[in-house]
């Protein structure tokens, strides 16, 4: 009875360690790092639809407003949480660098649509995106670390 | 007594079809001969935490004592019962029946201050 | 057309059960990530909900009384009041979410953050309580609620390869990157989404509130096969934009904006305006169905005297405690726990709770004291133990799923 208490406390642990844990491993590390630019490929990708429209007219001045502001939001929240694991190895430290200066980029770019939609200079919006898709394919070759 | 068990958690109305509560517990006497007859319906937060005992039947039954400062039971003598259906149907309108503490406590403290509280929305 | 107007019980019931925050939020979710791969669980949700809510519909036409009243007499006072607590509890916190929702969707059209629009909401929510008729509300915010059918419409507007469409649906896969748990995680997650319990206690107050009687079973039968199906093709609608327009990209959804991103592409600012107007309705909707579910429970449980369409002081106890339930979640709200995340959980919670919700009313609707010659024949019993299991199955199931896919992820 004890031995099995022990497993299942064993268990539990084990899962909650994997929630949010440090990473152990490199593979670890390289799966956090997939997943969390497969979610900033989700904010990119959010913001580029949403300029699209505005550009078409298809999008309301608050819709898009809120929509970049949302962006921005989601984009810090997300690289803080990847950057403030602890990377396990000097593999990862480098990993950890470039990954990190991407989001910085993209968190630019996000930044400064929010404040042109905001400042209702809604014509400015598709010249600052320019740089979206090439940022999502950046973070796609990140993505495909977690296979390997 | 199997009527009895039949009666408990049934809903209870009034004359004119008002509710009037469910049947929380019943009252019993015990015939000399053994026999057992129900007496009297008794509803309330003081009879249904009697029935449902422990620690939560308890409190429950100690917190309206508290409100309404009784701690018995509202009771209606089987006498007041007119019809036993789907729902009980007492022969009185419920101003005249010894139960509504509560929502009348209710009514008037919390609802009736309220403006529109007595409109109809249909 | 008075015929047409006495189908709006149906129809609000459904809109505001198939289209609250949760199905909007986890409906867009579930066709980004996984595409079509999960429209059989709405076609599911529907059959069931239809199935039970007829019950609970025939119980009250025959009887006259709601399937909750009826209740404790047939499982016993330990056994109802624990499921009166758990149903009140999970109806509050669906409330919760509801009142974020229409909040949220308002945001989407005033530069007004959304926690300043709860407490408008709340205010709103009474009035509609204390002074609007019960068939206005059914009527404005269920008829108003179709306009989620833009929907519906952007499907044709984008463009679809209707033939990759049909074949994802009937034979649904699990997409690259996903795993088998997360897949049924998300399915019992839609399926709690859809089938809430709030819906069925709804319809069957609602039934008595109009004062159905015997010969308008047909009635409520209509108002049931017509509206959950109406329900089910907006969820099927949200999905399928979600999938054309949301999944190519890789987006994820977590904000309401982007359950209308596929609208905006498809249909522009009118697309806008009618997804958000539609939101709107149906989330306003949810808000009375969960507030008055909350205290129509409680109140059927007790004996006290309820009703909406009643005057306030001849339904004292049940009027007080829709209030206190209304001010209690707007205080939930105001602490501005992630609304999102509020909604997971409610309908989590709503898909663990489900087979409390669904064995008294097949128990109630198999007894002949109550309805003589009206028990469930054999399709009605059919159905109602398949999906008693179905819904058993995915309570059980909720939280080793959790566990295992750790929330989702």
């Amino acid at each position: 009875m004890a031995r099995f208490s022990a497993a299942v406390v064993a268990l539990a642990a084990l899962l909650l360690a994997g929630c949010v844990g440090p990473s152990r491993t490199d593979r670890d590390y390289r799966e956090k790092a997939a997943n969390a630019a497969e979610s900033m490929v989700s904010v990119v990708e959010t913001a580029r639809l949403t300029v699209e429209s505005d550009a078409r007219g298809n999008s309301t001045a608050r819709y898009t407003s809120l929509s970049l502001s949302e962006g921005e939001d989601d984009a810090s929240s997300i690289a803080m949480s990847f950057e403030v694991v602890q990377p396990p190895s000097r593999d990862a430290e480098q990993l950890r660098t470039d990954l990190s200066s991407l989001f910085s980029e993209v968190s630019t770019v996000l930044g400064d649509l929010r404040i042109a939609a905001r400042a209702g200079r809604g014509h400015e919006l598709p010249s600052i995106a320019e740089p979206l898709p090439e940022l999502t394919a950046r973070l796609k070759k990140f993505m495909e670390l977690a296979s390997t | 007594m199997h009527a009895g068990l039949d009666l408990l958690d049934r809903h209870v109305v009034d004359r004119d079809g008002r509710a009037v509560g469910k049947v929380d517990d019943l009252e019993i006497e015990c015939a000399e001969d053994g026999t057992v007859e129900v007496t009297a319906l008794l509803l309330g937060p003081e009879a249904l935490g009697r029935r449902i005992g422990g620690a939560l039947g308890r409190s429950m039954g100690g917190i309206a004592a508290r409100f309404s400062g009784d701690p018995e039971p509202a009771r209606i003598g089987l006498e007041l019962v007119e019809e036993l259906d789907i729902v009980i149907k007492l022969k009185h309108p419920l101003h005249q029946l010894p139960v509504g503490r509560f929502e009348r406590w209710v009514r008037e403290h919390v609802i009736e201050p309220l403006p529109g509280a007595t409109d109809a929305t249909g | 057309m008075k015929r047409v107007l006495g189908l709006a019980l149906g129809v609000f019931t459904a809109i505001g059960g198939f289209m609250d925050i949760g199905d909007l939020v986890t409906d867009a979710l579930i066709g980004a990530r996984f595409g079509l791969a999960l429209v059989w669980v709405t076609v599911v949700a529907v059959i069931g909900i239809s199935t039970y809510s007829e019950m609970a519909g025939r119980v009250a036409t025959i009887t006259g009384r709601p399937v909750f009243d009826l209740v404790r007499e047939r499982t016993g006072p330990r056994i109802a009041l624990g499921n009166v607590v758990v149903s009140y509890l999970v109806n509050a916190l669906t409330l919760v979410a509801e009142l974020c929702g229409v909040a949220l969707a308002l945001e989407l059209l005033s530069d007004v953050h959304y926690l300043l629009w709860v407490p408008a909401v709340a205010v709103l929510a009474f009035v509609v309580l204390w002074k609007l008729p019960y068939e206005m509300m059914e009527r404005v915010y269920g008829l108003t609620g179709l306009a989620l059918f833009v929907f519906v419409f952007a499907v044709w507007q984008l463009g679809p390869d209707w033939g990759q469409m049909l074949s994802d649906v009937t034979r649904p896969s699990v997409p690259a990157g996903e795993g088998l748990p997360t897949y049924f995680f998300y399915a019992i997650v839609m399926l709690g989404a859809q089938m809430t319990p709030y819906e069925v206690f709804f319809f069957s107050s609602g039934a008595v509130e109009h004062e159905w009687d015997a010969s308008q079973l047909l009635d409520a039968r209509v108002n049931v096969f017509l509206g959950y199906p109406i329900g089910g093709a907006l969820a099927i609608g949200i999905q399928a934009v979600a999938y054309l327009a949301l999944q190519p990209a890789g987006i994820q959804v977590e904000h309401l904006g982007q359950t209308v991103l596929p609208v905006a592409i498809a249909f522009g600012k009118i697309g806008i305006a009618l997804a958000v107007l539609g939101i709107v309705a149906a989330t306003f909707g949810s808000v009375m169905e969960t507030l008055l579910s909350s205290s129509y429970t409680v109140a059927q449980h007790f004996g006290w005297e309820w009703g909406k369409a009643k005057k306030p002081v001849e339904a004292s106890r049940f009027t007080a405690l829709t209030l206190l339930t209304l001010v209690a979640a707007v205080g939930v709200a105001l602490t501005a726990w992630n609304p999102i995340t509020i909604t997971i959980y409610s309908v989590y919670l709503g898909a663990a709770t489900l087979p409390f919700t669904y064995v008294p009313i097949l128990i109630v609707a198999n007894d002949r004291n109550y309805l003589g010659d009206h028990v469930n024949g054999r399709l009605a019993n059919g159905l109602g133990v398949i999906y008693l299991v179905v819904v058993t199955a995915a309570a059980l199931a909720a939280l080793p799923l959790l566990i295992i896919t750790k929330g989702g992820l």
